[in-house]
C-alpha cells in the first residue's frame, strides 16, 4: 500500500481540488486503507450525510418474483447439438452434390443453405433444451429427406 | 467491512454452480444480490415500481448470462454494470412515455417520532440525488450507498479511474451548487 496521504491532501481530495493523476493516486489508497477512508469521512459533510441515510426497504415479493421470472431460463444452446447439426447438414449437402453431379448442384446447394440458415436461427431461438433437441431432430429429418430426394433425382437423371 | 467483499469463496462457488444450472445456487445468488440491486435501482430511478421492474430484469439477466461472467472481475462490478445499464434503459423508456421526473420519496421504512429528523434528512439526500443527471448519480450511489471501491466503480462502468474521479468530483460540486455546502444535511 502507498504511504498515507497527509490531512491537507485528504482535505483537497474532499474539496475536489486535486488534479486527475493525484486524485486517482489518493482514491486507490483510500480503496485499501480503512484508516484514511475513515479520516475522509470525518472531513466530508457530504459523506456523513450519505452515511446517515437508512437503506430503503426491499419489497418482500421481489425475491420470489425474480425466482419465478428466472424459472424458465433461456438456456444457452448446447454446443454438441450445434456441432452434430452442422456436421449432419454438411454431410447431407456433400452427398446431394456428389449424387447430383454438377448438373443442378447450385440450386440444391442454395436450398440447403436456406434450410441451414432457418434451422440454425430456430435452434438459437429455442427457450429450452428439450425444444432445442426437438429442433435438432427436425434438422436430422430434413437433412435425411433431402439426401434421399437428391439421390433419387440424380438416379433418374442418370437413366 | 465492505458489503460486497462478504464470503468471496462462498460466492464464487455459488456462481460456478449456478452457471451450470444448480437451482439452490441460483436461489442463493438471487437472495444475495436482489436487495442491493433493488436499492441501487430505486436510488437511480426514484420510483418504486420502475425500480422493482429494473431489479427483476437485472437479476434475470444476471442468472441467464452467468456463463458470460469473467471470473477475473469482481462479481459486484459485473452485477452493478448490468443494473446501471438496465436502469438507463428504464430511464429512457420512462422519458419516451413522457413521465414527469419523479420526486417520489424513497420509503426508508417505519418512522417512529424519534426517527422523523433522520427520515427528513434521508429525504433531502434522495431529492438532491434525483436532481443529478444519471451519469453523476450512479457514481455517488455506487460509492456512498453500495460501498463499491473507486476501482470497482471504474470496472463496473468500464471507464478509466481518472474519468470516474472526475465524475465524482463534478457530481459532488453539482450537489454543492444545488443546495450549497451549508444547506447539505449533516
Ligand atoms: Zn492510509
Amino acid at each position: 500500500m502507498t504511504p498515507h496521504p497527509d490531512t491537507a491532501l485528504l482535505q483537497a481530495f474532499v474539496d475536489g481540488t486535486l488534479g486527475e493523476h493525484t486524485a486517482v493516486h489518493v482514491a486507490l489508497h483510500l480503496d485499501d486503507c480503512p484508516l484514511c477512508a475513515n479520516q475522509v469521512l470525518q472531513l466530508d459533510p457530504l459523506s456523513q450525510a450519505f452515511a446517515s441515510v437508512d437503506d430503503p426497504v426491499v419489497p418482500a415479493a421481489l425475491v420470489g418474483d425474480v425466482l419465478a421470472a428466472a424459472a424458465t431460463p433461456l438456456a444457452p444452446v448446447p454446443w454438441i447439438e450445434l456441432v452434430v447439426g452442422t456436421v449432419l447438414l454438411a454431410a447431407a449437402a456433400a452427398s446431394t452434390m456428389a449424387a447430383g453431379g454438377l448438373v443442378g448442384w447450385w440450386s440444391r446447394a442454395r436450398t440447403l443453405i436456406e434450410v441451414l440458415t432457418s434451422v440454425t436461427a430456430d435452434v438459437l431461438a429455442q427457450p429450452s433444451v428439450s425444444v432445442s433437441l426437438a429442433t435438432s431432430a427436425v434438422v436430422l429429418g430434413a437433412a435425411t429427406l433431402m439426401l434421399v430426394r437428391a439421390t433419387g433425382t440424380s438416379a433418374q437423371e442418370a437413366v | 467491512m465492505r458489503l460486497h467483499e462478504a464470503q468471496p469463496q462462498d460466492e464464487s462457488t455459488h456462481i460456478a454452480l449456478a452457471a451450470d444450472g444448480d437451482g439452490t445456487a441460483r436461489e442463493w445468488l438471487v437472495r444475495r444480490w436482489t436487495p442491493p440491486v433493488y436499492r441501487f435501482s430505486l436510488r437511480m430511478l426514484s420510483n418504486e415500481q420502475d425500480a422493482y421492474d429494473a431489479a427483476q430484469d437485472t437479476m434475470v439477466k444476471v442468472l441467464n448470462n452467468l456463463h458470460r461472467y469473467d471470473r477475473n472481475r469482481a462479481f459486484s462490478t459485473w452485477v452493478f454494470g448490468i443494473a446501471r445499464n438496465t436502469c438507463i434503459d428504464e430511464h429512457r423508456k420512462r422519458r419516451r412515455r413522457g413521465d414527469m421526473p419523479s420526486t417520489e420519496v424513497v420509503d426508508t421504512g417505519p418512522t417512529p417520532l424519534q426517527e422523523v429528523a433522520r427520515h427528513l434528512r434521508a429525504e433531502r439526500v434522495h431529492e438532491a440525488l434525483a436532481e443529478l443527471p444519471p451519469m453523476y448519480r450512479e457514481v455517488l450511489i455506487m460509492y456512498h450507498f453500495e460501498h463499491l471501491k473507486y476501482a470497482e466503480i471504474a470496472e463496473a462502468l468500464e471507464l478509466p479511474m481518472g474519468t470516474v474521479m472526475n465524475r465524482i468530483f463534478r457530481a459532488r460540486q453539482k450537489l454543492r451548487d444545488l443546495y450549497g455546502t451549508n444547506d447539505l444535511p449533516a
